[in-house]
């Protein structure tokens, strides 16, 4: 954890959230809506295929439904702090080749080199917010939707729906949240 | 007494006829509705149903009815209320491809007639029947020869595999 002390000026400090684990607020909410989403996917299955009453099991869809959704935004958010760093890294030459083109000579005299450094890790900041989080997503709903897939058509094949759904929904959305955790180095 | 013989037999045709043209029906409208069996899995043999509303234009009720479905006759039931017949049978699959069957509808005397026919080797063709219906068999299938499950199993497979790719060209 980052100390909040005074140690840090302002621009630390808002590096070290940019760069932290802590999500912005419009992340988060990128985040469980997306994973609201995609735990939901399942419901169709279960009600279509399954053959399981939509009405009747409303309370344990709701449930499944905000449990998976919990662990697949855990899981997003796992991968995305991963992946940021680096992707930071790879893309910072050509965040700077860019920022450089984009001045003119006269304008990158004009600003100091911290300046000119700020902007650079502004800009990288920005797009490695928006890959890792594409990238994260991405990845986390193909894991969960392949787990789920596997747990109530291959595994748990002859189950009776409910309890089908209880594990599959449990199941898939724990072991994609497990494995964003197992895999941070 | 020859004479007199052959004067009962033409007596007896004569009636016979006069009788059998009272149940002859006449210019029939007929409305159908079949069934086939389609499914491998639930049974090996096709399952033919076939119902009729018949319509005779000298209101004839009652009828006995025959189906002929290449060269075999099933008799067809009638239910106690209405014009309705119902004729069903079953075939091996391998007999039964996907195909259009022409099904042969025969009353008694044209029965008779089909009998006679193959008796004495006559081609079956040559007897009119009374009217026929088309049944359209599909063929029995097992459906698709890989379960739906598997192909979202190997199409989940392969997005996986290339955003694991994409993840892994980024990781490292």
């Amino acid at each position: 954890m980052a100390p909040k002390s005074s140690n840090f000026s302002k621009e630390e400090e808002l590096l070290l959230q940019d760069f932290g684990r802590d999500l912005s607020r419009k992340s988060s909410v990128i985040f469980y809506v997306h994973a609201l989403f995609v735990s939901a996917i399942p419901l169709w299955l279960f009600n279509r295929i399954h053959q399981m009453e939509m009405l009747d099991n409303a309370i344990l869809f709701v449930i499944g439904t905000i449990f998976s959704a919990y662990f697949v935004a855990l899981a997003y958010k796992n991968n995305k702090f991963e992946l940021k760093h680096k992707i930071a890294q790879k893309r910072s030459d050509g965040v700077a080749a860019e920022l450089n083109a984009k001045m003119s000579e006269s304008e990158s005299k004009k600003i100091s080199k911290k300046e000119k450094d700020e902007r650079i890790l502004w800009r990288k900041n920005e797009i490695a917010e928006a890959e890792s989080m594409q990238l994260a997503v991405f990845y986390t709903n193909s894991l969960f939707l392949i787990l789920l897939i596997l747990s109530s058509f291959f595994f748990f094949k002859s189950y009776s729906p409910m309890p089908n759904y209880i594990i599959s929904m449990v199941g898939a959305s724990s072991i994609t949240g497990l494995l964003s955790t197992s895999s941070q180095k | 007494k020859g004479k007199s013989i052959m004067a009962n037999l033409l007596v007896i045709s004569v009636l016979s006829l006069l009788i059998g043209s009272g149940f002859c029906c006449d210019q029939p409208s007929v409305d159908s509705s079949y069934y086939t069996s389609t499914n491998l899995k639930l049974g090996k043999n096709a399952a033919f149903v076939v119902e009729l509303t018949v319509k005779c234009k000298n209101n004839v009720q009652d009828l006995m009815l025959y189906a002929d479905v290449n060269g075999v006759q099933y008799p067809v039931t009638k239910s106690p209320e209405g014009n309705n017949y119902q004729v069903s049978w079953t075939a091996k699959n391998k007999k039964s491809p996907a195909a259009l069957f022409d099904v042969k509808f025969f009353d008694e005397s044209g029965y008779n007639a089909l009998k006679k026919a193959a008796r004495i080797n006559q081609d079956a063709n040559t007897v009119k029947p009374l009217f026929s219906v088309d049944v359209k068999h599909h063929g029995m299938s097992s459906g698709f020869w890989v379960s739906s499950e598997l192909i979202a199993l190997a199409v989940a497979s392969l997005i996986f595999y290339v955003v694991c790719n994409e993840r892994s060209a980024v990781i490292s």
